[in-house]
Parts: structure tokens; sequence; C-alpha cells
């Protein structure tokens, strides 16, 4: 990946405090046929944090409420000290990018132009992008390794190459929090390591937060500052891999025996699913 | 359009007979006479084809009488058969007495149900009018219909003759025919050797719809004095361009009246093309009443009403361009 | 292809279609049954009267019928642009969400009354269409705001009973008065008078040009309601917008030439294959293309079986089939 410094554009003027942090503060929300306790969490500046837990725990719910989308029957999310909810939803998505599964497409973009969508929120009154617009778009892509694939029609990619893509459109928007659903669902796993370092690369050199949903426990062990376990809509352990990542917990919510031992060359957790 | 009972000629008309009489007075004759009428009796029909080339067998003396058109009905009353028409469809309006007789349905789909419930031995109905389906399926129910059609007014009076022959009802089919024949020769008296006003008859102005050559309407205009400026389009009811219209520039233009299509005629003279007409300048636009879509006795009012307007008593008649 | 948006892309687009819809124009105006010479087009069309006749055929018949093909055209492949965005559907078309059936039962229902046919019915016809939107929009909702999912559903449910209901209320009518429903199946471009252009012209013109501002929002539309409203558009507020000034374009068109079938669903897609989905791009070579393509179904309508007239929507239906399916396997390949 070719180095961003020549060809990232100078920060806007006005674009808050170099460092971002979200706080999260005893957000709960509750649906029909499930409820989420009140849950805080914090993302300092620079880290990733990783929420983990089996099906139905409330993953998504606890990342569209940290989005400042899903609005909590109580508590509140701040991002820079303004809280996210107060909002109108075009300033927030100046600062907030959010990808999950995407809605499936009927129309055919080119990748350039799908990543180019993530300038909407900063394009205002004009109807078209700027100069430093387009340098965002080549400078997304460039970072996810698209660029060979602009006039690629989205339609005709890998779904690995959309994920990416998805990750672009994102990164195009410069938000200052990036959250991420089940970012490496499709991917194989040298692209899963690869998207999840660049993130968290991004998220220290470009000075955003990011909050990730994933399956993947040994990614999060790999990759993430802090974790967040849930179960049934409550947050059982929130800490750094180590401190979550217990064999006895982790076997309780996911049902199933598991051993945690330690990667021998990351010196990370390691989890290890025991055969039956 | 749903497929029609088929148009065939009318020369099938001198196979409808009356069976069984014969002219000599031998005792032989006698015997036999009284031998084929005692045949008569009990052969309860007689095979005749109608008038659309189907053949149909059909009672002597049929006394329940269905018709599944407006201009049947009309005819129907007129040779004093009211009384035995014992069904008849929504539409039949004309004379008054038939909006009392119970109604089978609509002239294209009228309800088989309701004409078995009312037990006839004869329908009646017109292959311009009445789909061929509709016939099929009364005669498998062992229910003749015997079909009419005309397409110019001859053939009208003609279906009025036939019709009387099949139901016993000669004398008076001859004798009003024989009254129409005389209205339609005084017009063709009066208006003969005049200048034929050349005569756009618009049957839907949105597309421009009109007339072909072989409808009665175009030979009704004929016969009152008039010339079709669409005669030489093909089919029934063809679509004509506003400018071709225009470019044939005709001398008087005819709308039929319907209950519904009821616009001023002087709101024509505001709309692009249509005000451009010479025949609406001068105000020779006119109504006509929908007499002139049927094959039945008022046609021939139809007939005087349009040599009226194309040739008008006195003086101010519509001036016939060169 | 894609032609990508820029201003200046857009502005050289918009030129070109313009011109060669300028180019069309003329061509119709020339032809007809009566073939006019381009200068006496030009003088008819000044009624500097070389000949009364020219003056009269391309002022009275040719203008204002190629006039209304030109706005009707881009009004129904706009307003078809819009939905397809609107419902995230590509066979979305101006009819989908039950505006042309409500607009000809209103005609129709007139018809019935008694009305005075020529001039009120395209009032009614739109009176009808309002109706029908405003109905649709509120069956629509869900949770109190437009949703696309639920607004396709009670646009076709609407439609699809719009249509027995016509159906009934024509099978009251007498036989005869059926002819005249051949208008609203198929459309009929011919009669047209000077008030009606006068409100077409700035209605039409208007609606695409508002329409046109929302173009980067049904842009980002495209990729999904959630999607939309995680980059900052307001969903429920763009929605609305487009269903209005979408249903208020083909209202108009609608109640003033009846149903002309196909163009909204084709000229949207033909628009794709050309420039792409971008709909910076794509508004105005609907707009424009929509309008050559009317200009032109017209003119091969008048001239085909001439002097008789072909229905406006059976040239569109019929043409309009064989091209789309050369440029989709063009495109496929």
């Amino acid at each position: 990946m070719g180095s961003w410094h020549n060809s990232a554009p100078r920060q806007r003027e006005g674009e808050g405090p170099l460092e971002a942090r979200l706080q999260v503060e005893n957000v709960a929300f509750r649906y029909p046929h499930f409820e989420l306790s009140p849950t805080s969490f914090e993302v300092r500046p620079g880290e990733l944090v990783a929420i983990i837990g089996p099906n139905g725990s409330g993953k998504s719910t606890l990342l569209e409420i940290a989005s400042g989308h899903l609005k909590p029957l109580a508590g509140c999310v701040r991002l820079d000290g303004v809280d996210l909810h107060r909002l109108p939803a075009r300033v927030r998505a100046q600062q907030v990018g959010l990808a999950r599964q995407e809605t499936i497409l009927l129309f055919s973009f080119e990748v350039r132009e799908f990543v180019r969508q993530g300038r909407h929120p900063h394009l205002g009154r004009s109807l078209f992008e700027s100069a430093d617009d387009e340098r965002w778009v080549d400078w997304a892509m460039e970072k996810t390794s698209l660029t060979a694939f602009a006039g690629r029609r989205v339609l005709e990619i890998s779904s690995g190459e959309f994920q990416r893509a998805v990750l672009a459109r994102t990164l195009a928007q410069r938000p200052r929090l990036v959250l991420l659903d089940e970012p490496t669902a499709n991917l194989d796993i040298g692209y899963q390591i690869e998207m999840l370092r660049l993130v968290r690369q991004l998220a220290a050199s470009e000075s955003f937060v990011a909050v990730i949903v994933t399956h993947e426990l040994n990614l999060a062990a790999e990759l993430a500052d802090y974790l967040l376990l849930l179960e049934a809509g409550r947050c059982l352990a929130q800490g750094k891999p180590e401190q979550v990542l217990q064999s006895g917990l982790l076997s309780r919510v996911f049902r199933t025996p598991v051993v945690v031992d330690r990667n021998p060359s990351s010196g990370r957790p390691r989890v290890t699913w025991v055969a039956p | 359009m749903q497929p029609r009972l088929e148009k065939k000629n009318t020369s099938g008309l001198g196979a409808a007979k009356k069976g069984g009489r014969l002219g000599k007075s031998s005792k032989i004759s006698s015997l036999i006479a009284a031998f084929v009428g005692l045949g008569g009796v009990l052969f309860a029909g007689r095979l005749v084809t109608d008038q659309t080339g189907r053949r149909v067998e059909i009672p002597e003396q049929p006394q329940r009488l269905v018709s599944l058109a407006p201009s049947i009905t009309e005819t129907l009353y007129a040779l004093g058969l009211g009384d035995r028409v014992v069904g008849d469809t929504d539409y039949c309006e004309y004379p008054p007495e038939a909006r009392q007789k119970p109604h089978v349905g609509p002239v294209l789909n009228p309800s088989l149900e309701q004409i078995v419930a009312l037990k006839p031995d004869l329908v009646l109905g017109s292959a311009e009018a009445n789909r061929i389906e509709t016939a099929d399926r009364l005669e498998r129910l062992g229910i003749p219909l015997y079909g009419v059609t005309a397409h110019t007014v001859d053939e009208a009076l003609d279906s009025i003759e036939d019709l009387g022959r099949v139901l016993g009802r000669e004398a008076e089919a001859r004798h009003l025919v024989e009254r129409l024949g005389q209205r339609i020769a005084a017009v063709e008296k009066r208006v003969a050797g005049r200048q034929q006003p050349k005569v756009l008859f618009v049957v839907w102005y949105r597309p421009l719809t009109t007339i072909g050559a072989r409808t009665f309407i175009s030979d009704v205009v004929r016969r009152a004095g008039g010339i079709s400026i669409t005669g030489d389009l093909q089919g029934e009811w063809p679509h004509l361009s506003l400018e071709e219209a225009l470019r044939r520039d005709p001398d008087v233009i005819l709308f039929p009246r319907s209950e519904s299509f009821a616009p001023a005629l002087d709101e024509f003279q505001r709309l692009p093309g249509w005000r451009d007409f010479r025949a609406v300048q001068n105000g020779h636009m006119y109504f006509v009443s929908d007499n002139i879509i049927r094959p039945s006795p008022r046609l021939v009012d139809a007939l005087e009403e349009v040599a009226h307007l194309l040739h008008p008593p006195e003086s101010a008649r519509p001036e016939a361009q060169q | 292809m894609t032609v990508t948006a820029t201003r200046r892309n857009v502005l050289a687009l918009t030129l070109a279609l313009s011109a060669g819809l300028a180019v069309v124009g003329l061509g119709a105006l020339t032809v007809g049954g009566v073939h006019l010479p381009l200068t006496e087009v030009w003088s008819g069309l000044r009624a500097a009267g070389s000949s009364a006749e020219a003056t009269i055929i391309v002022r009275e018949i040719r203008l204002p019928r190629i006039l209304l093909a030109m706005l009707v055209g881009a009004a129904l492949a706009v307003s078809g642009t819009a939905l397809q965005a609107l419902l995230r559907n590509p066979l979305a078309d101006p009819y989908v969400l039950g505006i042309s059936s409500g607009a000809a039962l209103g005609a129709i229902v007139a018809l019935w009354i008694g009305g005075r046919v020529a001039t009120a019915s395209p009032l009614v016809a739109f009176g009808g269409a309002l109706v029908t939107m405003t109905w649709v929009y509120f069956l629509g909702r869900r949770a109190g705001r437009l949703a696309s999912y639920t607004l396709l559903l009670a646009g076709v449910i609407t439609a699809s009973f719009l249509s027995a209901v016509i159906l009934f209320v024509l099978t009251l009518l007498s036989t005869r008065d059926v002819r005249g429903t051949a208008f609203w199946l198929m459309g009929d471009l011919s009669v047209v008078t000077e008030t009606q252009l006068g409100i077409l012209i700035p209605v039409v013109g208007a609606g695409i040009a508002v329409l046109y501002g929302f173009a980067k929002d049904l842009n980002v539309l495209l990729l999904g309601e959630e999607e939309a409203a995680h980059l900052g558009v307001n969903v429920a507020r763009v929605g609305t917008i487009v269903y209005l000034l979408a249903s208020l374009l083909t209202g108009v068109a609608v109640s003033v030439s009846g149903a002309i079938g196909y163009l909204g669903l084709l000229v949207p897609h033909l628009g794709r294959m050309l420039v792409g989905n971008d709909h910076r791009t794509l508004l105005p070579t609907a707009a424009l293309g929509g309008a050559i393509v009317l200009v032109l179904s017209d003119t091969l309508a008048r001239t085909v079986v001439a002097p008789a007239e072909l229905p406006v929507g059976a040239v569109t239906a019929l043409a309009g089939a064989p091209v789309f399916i050369y440029l989709l396997r063009r495109t496929a390949g």
C-alpha cells in the first residue's frame, strides 16, 4: 500500500480536535422481544474496539446506538464531547461512518462511483464533487487496494472486493468514528487480517476511533485494543483481550468448550475450540 | 375485438322455407299433404340457414323470443311481435315497452343462465353486435340462435324481411319494408343530381376514428346524398390523422350522439387543428342521432336526418368546394 | 458505459442531446401526410404565409403535437427514473403507483356523468391523479413515514383496484362509449390547446429542474434506505418530495395525452446504458432522451400507415422492445 503522506489532502479548517474519542454511557434499548441493558464503554484516540458475542446478543444494536443512528431509551453517546443523537443526520454523517451488511444492489455503479458516494455528506449545497473530494476518494481506494478496480462494475466484483469497496466508501467520508459490522464476513483470511490491520493503522494515523462487531474471536484478539463481550443484551466483560478472553467465560457464553492460550508469535490470546 | 358471427352472403335466405305446403288439389296430393302436414307437426322444427351462413333448426312458430341486440328488439316490435318477446338486453330501450321486458344482460356478454331460465324457443342475434361464442354455447344448450347481419341499408331492410319470414310475419314485414323503401326513395329523389357534400363521419375524436367503406353508416351517407371522405381507408373503424382529415377538406362533419359524448360543438372551434376545418368554421358540424349505427327501422329516420343536414330544403346548404 | 458526473460533462451531454432534440423536432415538422421541405416549415412557423395550408399544418397540427410529445416524453421518462430510484426497483414505471389509473378513472367518471369532454376532462383526470397520489402516499406509510417497500405495494394494489373499477364502470356504460378508452389504453397526442401547453411547459420544466436538485440524493438512495440514512440523507423527506414530483409529472402528462406506455420504463434504462446510474447525468439524458423517443414514435405513428394513424402507445411498445433488447445484448457482452 502506497504512502499516504503524498496523496492525502490537507486537513480542512475547523475539523475538530485532532484526537477523536467516543464515550458510550449507559445506553439501553428495548425491542419487543429483546432488551439491551445499560452498557458503557469508551474508545480512546486511535483505538480499535471489538464487540464480540453469540448471535442475538445485541452487538449490532449496540453498534447502531453508538453510531448515533438508533436513539437509545436511556444514556447517551458522545463523540468528541458532542452528543451524536442531537446532531442533524448530515452533520453526523460527516463524522460517523457506519458500514454494515448492505442492501442488495440492483443498479450497477462503477467502483469509483460507489466509493465517491462517501463524499455525499460533505457536498453541501454543491451538486458536484470538488477536487478535494476526488482526492479523498482516490486516497480511500488506494488504502483499500482498489485503485485497479476503479472502472469495474460493483455488481461484477467478488463479494470480498465489494466489502473492501464498502470500507473504502466509509473511509472516503473521512469520519472520526468508524463502525464496521462484520467487515470480514466474506474475505479470505489474508484479506481479513489486512483489512483489520488497515483499520487499526488508519485509526492511529488519521485520528479516528473504530468499533467493529465480529465473530472472528482470534482476529479480534490479535488486532483489537479493547473487547466487549455481550450475551443476551448484557455486557459480561470488557477490557483488554487477555482480560476478556477467558476459557471458562467463553465456554459458557458460546456453549461449547474452548481453550485459551497464547499465540506464540504475537503474544496475544488465542482461542481454540475443543473437539467434542 | 371479440370474434363476431361470421358475416356471409345473405343468399341463404332462400333456404328458409315453410315445410309441407303444396299447391295441388288432387286426392292423392291431399293425402300426401296430410301426411306431410302430420310429419310437419311431429317434426317440431325446420332446418334453415341464417344470414351468417349457419345452419339452425328453428321451430315452426316460435312463441318465446329472446333478442340479443337493440336493433332486433326494435324490429320485432315493429313487426307486431312485441308480446312474443320474453327477454331482451339491458340496452334495448326502444320502443319504451322493451324496457319492461326481463333483461338478459349486456349485448356482448349476455347471461346464458338468464336466457335459459326464460325458456325461449328462438334467440335472435346480430353478427355485428353479438359474439359467435354466445351462439355456439346456446347451440350446445339446445337453444337455437338465428343470426342477422347487414352492411348496407338494403341489407338492413332484407334483414327485416328475413326476420318476418322466419317468424311468420311475412306480410307485416313486407309492408314495413315497402313503407321504409318509399321513404328512402323519396329522399334519394330529392337529393338526386345535387352536388354531394364531402362528409367526415367521426366515430370518436381522440384518437380520430372514422368509418371505412363497408359499413352501413357510409351507405347511409351515400344514399342521403353525401360522399364519405374515408371510403378508401382499410377496416371498419380506421384511425385517421388530423392532418390528413384536414387535407381532405370535408364540407360537413358528423358525430353520432350518445348520452355521454355530448361536448358542445363550439369546443372544437377552440382546439388547434379542429378549428381549421372549413366545416367547423362555417358551423357545418352536426350531431346525428345514434339510430345511424343500428340496422333497425329507425335507420331510415337517421337517413332522413342526414339528408336534411346535407341537403337542407332551403337555400342555406353547405357549400361543396370544387 | 459511464459518463462521469462532472459539471463539464453534464453540460456537454445536455447540449448534445438538446441539439439532437432540435434536429428531431424539426425533422418531425417536415414529415406527415404532406411532406413539407424545411423552407416551407420555416415560413410556416413564422406564419410568413407562403401558403396558408403549410402554415396551418405546421402551426396548428404538427407543432402543438410535437411540443406535447417532447413535454410528455420528458415528463414520463424523468418520472420513471425518479421512481426507479425511490423504489429501488428497475421495473418501476410512472404508472406503477396507480397515477394513470386514477387519472383514467377520473376522466371516465366525468364522461359518465356527462361532462364536457373536450376541454374539461384533463382537469378532472388530473384531479383523479392527485387523489390517487394522496391516497397511495398515506396508504404506503410505515410508522408514519414514507417507506419504499410499503409504498410500492400500496401503489400496485391501488393500481389493480382502480383498473378493476374502470372495467366495472365501462361495462355500465353503453357499448359504444367503450371506444373512448382507447385514449387511456394507448395514449393520443393529437389534441392539445394552447392553454394546456402553457401550463405544461412551466410545470414539466420546473418539476424536472427541482428533481435535478435531488440528483445526488437519488444516487445515494440507490444504495439502500439504511445506507442512505447513514450517509446523511433524510430519506423520509427526500422520498416524499421525489414521490410528489414524480406523481405530478406523471399526472399532468397522463391527463393531457392518455397513458402512453413503456416510455417511462425503457427510456431510463436506455439512459443507464448510455451514461450510467449517476442521476446527475442520467436525469438530463432521460428527459431529453424521452422527448426524442416520443417525438420519433409519434412521427412513426403518423407516417407508417398514412393516411391512417397508429396509436402512439402501440409504437412505443413495438419499437421500444427490440431497441432495448439490442442494447441489452450489446452491454451484456
